[in-house]
């Protein structure tokens, strides 16, 4: 019974980390660059969930979509004015430039908002429905509801439409895509402008059951690397399945090990992964 | 159709063409031929704006090539079949087709288009769901034919579609290429095998260290000592 639980939480975790993880797999995808702000950008969806449930009342299951129009806005803005400048640059320079964007973001949220926790109350915070005899928790599943609708939406978006397929060939062939009469430059800009939104997105879906606070991106950051790199950079579908593996590898060691070690299985995992197969799971080969 | 005057390409601060001027008809075939690093690929480059280039004049039906932005030159009704293929990996080969479709998103002309290309090439309809990069070479080189197509270009350039490929098959490409000119599409082809591009054009330049050093008719050059000489073995 307790390994059906944590199954099941596993697998609800592991949704969300899905949606935490997406943003930064498509950006490395199309753009090839790694994006350190990621967690800053879902830091600043968090606020923004905050905010609109302090002067709105707004639940953050709606305001969701407000996050994610912010992030995009911003994404936009910084991808159009910065990381466009370092994309053919050298890749200490594309680090440089991330980080830098992470540290002013953490600390333009810490001189703003200040350092204190911030946390919402929805009605829904402790309830759980019953699966049988198994409880599940309503703000996790809701945050797995979001983000496995995001993750269908995405597949929808690459494989069906125009731009998304567009954005697949930019991603592979940047050349003969300009030659199909692609813009390659917008196309990377909406690109890094989704990516950002859905890291905004899903900051505001994690805060019913999270605290929210100017360094909390670092703390989802390494995991959404460990999952990124597990399912092979760049690659959607195996960041939704590195989303899953964490997150059951994590619920089941929870009942074997002390908490302090779950990420250490985490990481044992991570680094078993890479010895056999350096190009992750699904390796890196395309947008999808 | 296509008017090139004085033109000069560089990679980086290397200049790869020293000012050549070359002259396309509507409805003309055209081959530029010439051997290994010659600046064959170079020149199809610089139409499409992929390397920096200046030209005294650039002008495709009147449209100053120098002024468009690279991705806007497919729109013009120019399709650049690249050297090598560059096949869209990872991506079927319906997908690498609608991808060339890009500028034409009228659902009627693209079922159209892709009627002709099937055609045209009905073994890439067999395989339309099979990742691009699994073709074979010759059926590879279809695609990235295929491809240009879509965009219904007016201009078609292509870089060495003979590459790599097994005489049987380049037969079929070629009797494929004969069939899209027939259609009213005008061809500049550039080949490393010049009587292959001789056979196919009506006329040819020929290009040695980035300068045009010779041009006139297929047959004028295909009787001409210095071609027979350098290019064709004779
Ligand atoms: N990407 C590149 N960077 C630098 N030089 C190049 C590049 N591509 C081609 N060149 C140089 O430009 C010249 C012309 O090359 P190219 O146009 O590819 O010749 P061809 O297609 O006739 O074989 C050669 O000297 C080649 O070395
Ligand atoms: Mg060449």
């Amino acid at each position: 019974m307790a390994v059906l639980q944590a199954l099941v939480n596993g697998t609800l975790v592991g949704g969300v980390y899905a949606l935490i993880t997406v943003g930064l797999t498509l950006i490395f995808g199309v753009l090839e660059i790694v994006n350190f702000a990621q967690g800053e950008f879902l830091m600043v969806g968090m606020y923004v969930a905050y905010f609109s449930y302090v002067a709105l009342h707004l639940d953050p299951m709606l305001s969701a979509v407000l996050a994610f129009g912010v992030l995009f806005g911003i994404g936009a803005v910084l991808e159009r004015w910065l990381v466009r400048r370092v994309l053919h640059g050298p890749e200490i320079s594309q680090i440089f430039l991330t980080v830098g964007i992470s540290i002013a973001l953490q600390n333009a949220a810490l001189a703003f908002f200040g350092s204190d926790f911030h946390s919402v109350h929805v009605p829904y915070q402790t309830a759980s429905l019953s699966l049988g005899p198994i409880p599940i928790s309503v703000p996790y599943l809701l945050a797995f509801a979001w983000g496995a609708a995001i993750n269908l939406l995405l597949y929808v978006f690459l494989v069906r439409t125009d731009f998304g397929r567009a954005m697949r060939a930019v991603a592979v062939n940047a050349v003969a895509a300009t030659l199909s009469g692609i813009n390659v430059s917008r196309v990377r800009m909406i690109a890094f402008a989704i990516g950002a939104g859905l890291a905004g997105l899903a900051g505001a879906v994690i805060l019913p059951y999270a605290y929210v606070y100017p360094t909390i991106g670092l703390q989802y950051v390494v995991i959404m690397f460990t999952i990124a790199v597990l399912g092979g950079l760049g690659n959607v579908n195996g960041a939704v399945i590195g989303s899953l593996i964490v997150g059951i590898t994590q619920a089941l060691s929870a009942l074997f090990l002390p908490s302090a070690l779950q990420n250490l299985v985490v990481f044992a995992l991570f680094v078993a992964v890479l010895m056999i197969k350096p190009s992750g799971l699904l390796g890196r080969s395309h947008a999808h | 159709m296509l008017s090139i005057r004085e033109l000069s390409a560089w990679y980086g601060a290397v200049e790869a063409l020293h000012g050549i001027s070359l002259e396309v008809a509507e409805g003309e075939r055209v081959a530029l031929v010439g051997s290994n690093r010659a600046g064959k690929t170079t020149t199809l480059r610089a139409i499409s704006g992929l390397v920096g280039r200046r030209a005294a004049e650039l002008t495709y039906r009147g449209a100053d090539l120098q002024h468009t932005n690279p991705y806007a030159i497919p729109a013009l009704g120019i399709a650049h079949v690249p050297e090598g293929r560059q096949i869209f990996t990872g991506m079927s080969v319906i997908d690498n087709l609608l991808v060339g479709a890009y500028t034409h998103k009228q659902p009627v002309q693209r079922r159209e288009r892709l009627d002709l290309v099937f055609s045209l090439f009905p073994r890439l309809a067999e395989r339309r769901q099979q990742a691009g990069d699994t073709l074979s070479g010759g059926e590879q080189q279809m695609l990235a034919i295929g491809r240009a197509l879509m965009a219904s270009p007016s201009l078609l350039l292509l870089d060495e579609p003979s590459q790599g490929l097994a005489p049987r098959i380049v037969d079929e490409m070629y009797e494929a290429l004969q069939r899209v000119a027939q259609t009213g599409v005008t061809i500049l082809l550039v080949e490393q095998n010049v009587s292959l591009a001789l056979d196919f054009a009506s006329r040819a330049y020929v290009i040695e260290n980035g300068r045009i050093s010779l041009h006139g008719s297929s047959e004028e050059l295909v009787n001409d000592e210095r071609i027979r000489a350098s290019y064709l073995g004779i």
